[in-house]
């Protein structure tokens, strides 16, 4: 019989992933002036993008595109990470701000492997 | 073995494609109140995952086969998990969307998630032998 899945707002993956789309909206609206409109949009959309797969995965009945996806927001989190990297490079007295989404981006990132773990325990039973 | 529907029913007659449909034209005013620099991001975004919504219900409401309405439902549920990630997402960034209009978003989006959920037990049950085919 088919499980019913869980609700994506009650894990904490989702929080901090919102968490984490609000302070890269942040960084760029205060120290985004030296950045061009396609490398604002391209982090923006990432930021976007694991939220939604996240969600999206999170509210599937089927295990195979739960991992998928979840795998997909992994991947679009470190190109995130490594995207921002780059960008804060330009941006001048940035680095509080990057510090509190790099912040964000570690424990969003643990809580991806968490998830991970979990998954593969539901899968050996 | 493959499970074929006795009758194909009319998607337009269903309860949730109706508020689906609503909810993706209230969806389509809200984008038009999002900043510019959200034209290529939030805005795209939410028409795409509101319009897979109702594309995916009609798809699979209308199709012969068990497992691919089942297929099709699942889509569907994972759009309006996305429409509601999203909708969170614009509730927390300022001048986006008022709180009002959030709620009321919101539990739409729960509505149709739920009537979706139920068609999926209920196909479920039927692949599982355990019910018989409604034709109402």
């Amino acid at each position: 019989m088919m499980e019913k899945p869980e609700d994506f707002r009650r894990l904490a993956l989702y929080y901090r992933s919102l968490d984490l789309h609000k302070a890269v909206n942040n960084l760029l609206r205060v120290h985004g002036a030296r950045l061009n409109e396609v490398d604002q949009l391209n982090l923006r959309k990432r930021a976007t993008v694991v939220t939604k797969k996240i969600a999206y995965a999170m509210s599937q009945t089927n295990n195979k595109i739960r991992f998928k996806k979840l795998n997909e927001a992994k991947n679009c989190l470190l190109q995130l990470k490594s995207m921002l990297k780059e960008a804060v490079s330009k941006m001048d007295g940035a680095m509080e701000e990057y510090s509190k989404v790099e912040d964000y981006i570690i424990q969003v990132l643990k809580l991806f492997n968490y998830s991970f773990a979990q998954l593969k325990k539901q899968r050996i039973k | 073995m493959v499970m074929k529907k006795t009758h194909i029913f009319d998607a337009r007659k269903s309860v949730v494609y109706r508020k689906s449909l609503i909810f993706k034209k209230e969806i389509y005013k809200l984008v038009k109140g999002l900043p510019a620099y959200e034209a290529g991001n939030m805005f795209d975004q939410l028409i795409r995952c509101s319009t897979s919504v109702v594309a995916n219900l009609r798809e699979g409401m209308e199709n012969i086969f068990y497992g691919k309405e089942f297929d099709r439902l699942n889509t569907s549920l994972g759009s309006i998990a996305e429409c509601r990630a999203f909708l969170d997402m614009a509730v927390m960034e300022e001048g986006y969307l008022s709180k009002e209009k959030y709620g009321r978003l919101d539990k739409d989006a729960e509505t149709i998630y739920r009537l979706i959920l139920e068609r999926l037990f209920e196909i479920d049950r039927i692949l599982s032998g355990t019910q018989e085919e409604s034709v109402s």
